[in-house]
């Protein structure tokens, strides 16, 4: 009896989902070992021991691997994103002059919104079927939401306008362009046949807005941070503090938040496609 | 998939027909003459990806409420190819002059 509550305990070692699903079973076969040992105490706890350790562990990295390269992939698409807007804006200004406001804006919107969009596909690419297309709404997505939510602030009443100077402004548009986002990706899902995940994408999302929002003020503090600091800084430090330290400081933030959520669907792929008849791979 | 050892004993055990997880132990016990002994946790924690990877489907329960293992057509695939692939590795052996009469 003392034993069964040992490895009870034991048990809990395991991922919740995996406990849930074999616990009672493991349960059972340990008092059938532990009733039909044939070596001594020590041994047979050894054996135990060890078992539970390398396969708890083992369950537990699977569980943090697609959070993991979920965050991963949200901080590459956000530097790739950052690499290529400054290159863009670097060599349009160095051959044929300043870049427009409203083409920055469009141009910025676009990458984030292939950002966005790269990094959703690498963990749902296995959901979806027409993949290329994943992108096309991502981006739109991301060309609507940036010149909308500036133009906003601009015919906003004058006492407003002072906003953009504040944290709480700069936080409120990055919601604006999350929430643009997440219609974009809606749109996808339903053009894509996808009605009844649709559903489970927008209860998921839900987090999407207040994610962008924490991750805006995580961007301001760290560039508050850089701005702060960077005259003594070599030109090269800086260049890395635009082009990593910010957009990684963004996407960590937004992965972390937008994680669990996403592994929950993740976990639940094989569930999903049975529904919707089709594999995944 | 290429499956490892102790997941090549499991598919080998689910060959004899359906089972539940303390009568693949007591099978790959038997099999490899107390050499492999599997804990419940490497068990099911395999058996989970198996169901995973549509190799094993859960049949229903015996008359003590288990619940029971099969092999599916891509697992019967697996083991076959896996079989052949061990039968090859023998033929070189042996060409090698390795375990002559085994």
């Amino acid at each position: 009896m003392k034993a069964d509550a040992v490895y009870s305990s034991l048990l809990r070692l395991y991922p919740p989902a995996f406990r849930e699903q074999y616990g009672a079973e493991m349960q059972d076969i340990f008092r059938e070992l532990s009733r039909t040992r044939r070596h001594g105490c020590i041994r047979f706890w050894a054996f135990i021991l060890v078992d539970v350790v390398r396969s708890a562990a083992r369950e537990r990295r699977e569980t943090l691997q697609p959070q993991v390269s979920w965050l991963l992939m949200c901080a590459a698409a956000a530097i790739v994103g950052a690499v290529l807007f400054y290159g863009l804006h670097r060599a349009y200004g160095a051959f044929i002059g300043p870049l427009p406001i409203a083409a920055r804006l469009v141009l910025r919107g676009a990458l984030v919104g292939l950002g966005v969009g790269w990094a959703q596909y690498a963990i749902l690419g296995n959901l979806l079927e027409r993949r290329p297309l994943w992108l096309v709404p991502s981006v739109a997505g991301g060309v609507v939401a940036f010149p909308t939510t500036f133009a906003i602030l601009e015919l906003a009443p004058p006492v407003t306008r002072q906003l953009p100077d504040h944290p709480v402004a700069y936080s409120v548009i990055a919601g604006l362009i999350g929430v643009l986002l997440l219609v974009a990706t809606l749109k996808c899902l339903v053009l894509f046949g996808r009605r009844q995940i649709a559903t489970t994408w927008v209860q998921l999302n839900m987090i999407t807005v207040p994610a962008v929002i924490l991750a805006n003020i995580a961007y301001l503090t760290v560039h508050a941070f850089t701005l702060s600091h960077r005259a003594s800084w070599p030109e090269p430090l800086v260049l890395l503090s635009h082009v990593v330290m910010n957009p990684v400081a963004i996407a960590m933030i937004v992965g972390a938040t937008t994680a669990r959520p996403l592994w929950h669907l993740w976990s639940t792929r094989a569930m999903v496609a049975s529904r919707l008849h089709f594999k995944p791979s | 998939m290429t499956p490892s050892r102790v997941e090549f004993y499991i598919l080998l055990s689910l060959l004899n027909g359906p089972r539940h997880g303390y009568r693949i132990m007591q099978d790959i016990e038997a099999d490899t003459t107390g050499e492999v002994k599997l804990g419940p946790g490497t068990l099911y924690s395999v058996l989970k990806r198996f169901r995973l990877s549509g190799l094993v489907e859960e049949c229903e329960a015996d008359s003590d409420r288990r619940r029971c293992y099969r092999l599916t057509r891509k697992g019967r695939g697996v083991v076959t190819e896996e079989a052949q692939r061990v039968r090859a590795l023998m033929r070189l052996v042996r060409q090698r002059g390795l375990l002559r009469h085994a």
